[in-house]
């Protein structure tokens, strides 16, 4: 699979991930050229994986849409849980599904993965465009807010869907 | 007859959608416990009577599969129906869990009709009660 083919898919996960879980409409968009992170906290969530490739997923939001997908998610008023813990896990949870359905459309449904627990912290406008800059990634808004997801595969690895059916 | 059912997810954010969408179904439910990984569930499944475990596979402390396998070799716990709820999809993963003994296995996202769908099947619920 090609490195464009890797951004579609990603895409389409990301799309149908928030639309699923989250119920949020998102519309991706070409580059995040009019995303400014010092506007606003944004928070990263990494998942680690590895098996029959090994890489990293990032999801890239800012905190206020976490917490607000995060209420989507269980029905609830976006102000009702304003603990950072919530707002942390929801995140948590979109990125660890999205890494679940991303490694399948990329590497196929018999491809055997094993993922560390997500991880989210805070980022630096600074962090926000190193991170972007030389990965592979897509973005999608919600609601004018953007979604980001990174794909990082480890060094060397390109063993993909052909190799794994 | 009510069913005691044991949620076992790392996500506070998920063991409440699993919660919800229970308490949403038609199933007539008891007591619904919850635990943070499999070493928490393995406490609460020895404090607690639990018809059905629901669990996710990536957990720290302990995973979904250890509990499982745990599960598998306690005597009095090898009965108890395990539904694994989980992100990962791989088909291989999932032949796996079978041969282990977990009756069904539900990819992340999914719908409330699945929930319900697969904890009925799995209890043997029908309109009359539960299948003798």
């Amino acid at each position: 699979m090609k490195d464009q083919e890797v951004k579609v898919k990603l895409s389409e996960v990301l799309c149908r991930v928030l639309e699923q879980v989250t119920f949020a409409f998102s519309e991706p968009v070409s580059d995040t050229g009019k995303v400014d992170p010092a506007a606003e906290p944004f928070i990263e969530v990494t998942l680690k994986y590895w098996g029959a490739s090994s890489g990293r997923v990032l999801l890239i939001l800012p905190l206020s849409l976490s917490r607000q997908l995060g209420a989507s998610m269980l029905g609830l008023d976006p102000d009702a849980d304003d603990s950072a813990d919530t707002q942390a896990d929801a995140a948590k949870e979109i990125g660890n599904i999205m890494t679940g359905q991303m490694l399948t459309a990329v590497y196929g449904p018999r491809a055997v993965f094993n993922m560390e627990a997500p991880v989210v912290r805070e980022l630096t406008a600074e962090e926000f465009f190193s991170i972007l800059d030389g990965h592979q990634y897509v973005c999608n808004m919600v609601e004018g807010r953007p979604v980001i997801a990174v794909f990082v595969e480890a060094e060397g690895v390109h063993e993909r869907q052909s190799t794994h059916r | 007859m009510a069913y005691n059912i044991l949620i076992v997810d790392d996500s506070k954010t998920m063991r409440s959608v699993l919660m919800k969408t229970l308490s949403m179904s038609d199933l007539k439910l008891g007591e619904v416990y919850v635990a943070e990984n499999g070493r928490d569930a393995l406490d609460k499944l020895k404090e607690h009577w639990v018809d059905l475990v629901m669990t996710d596979l990536n957990m720290p402390e302990m995973t979904g599969l250890e509990l499982i396998e745990k599960m598998a070799a306690d005597g009095m716990l090898k009965s108890t129906p395990v539904i694994v709820i989980s992100t990962d999809g791989s088909a291989e993963r999932i032949d796996y869990l079978k041969q282990k003994g977990v009756r069904d296995f539900i990819r992340k996202p999914f719908t409330p009709e699945g929930i319900a769908e697969a904890v009925t099947k799995v209890l043997g619920v029908t309109d009359e009660g539960p299948r003798s």
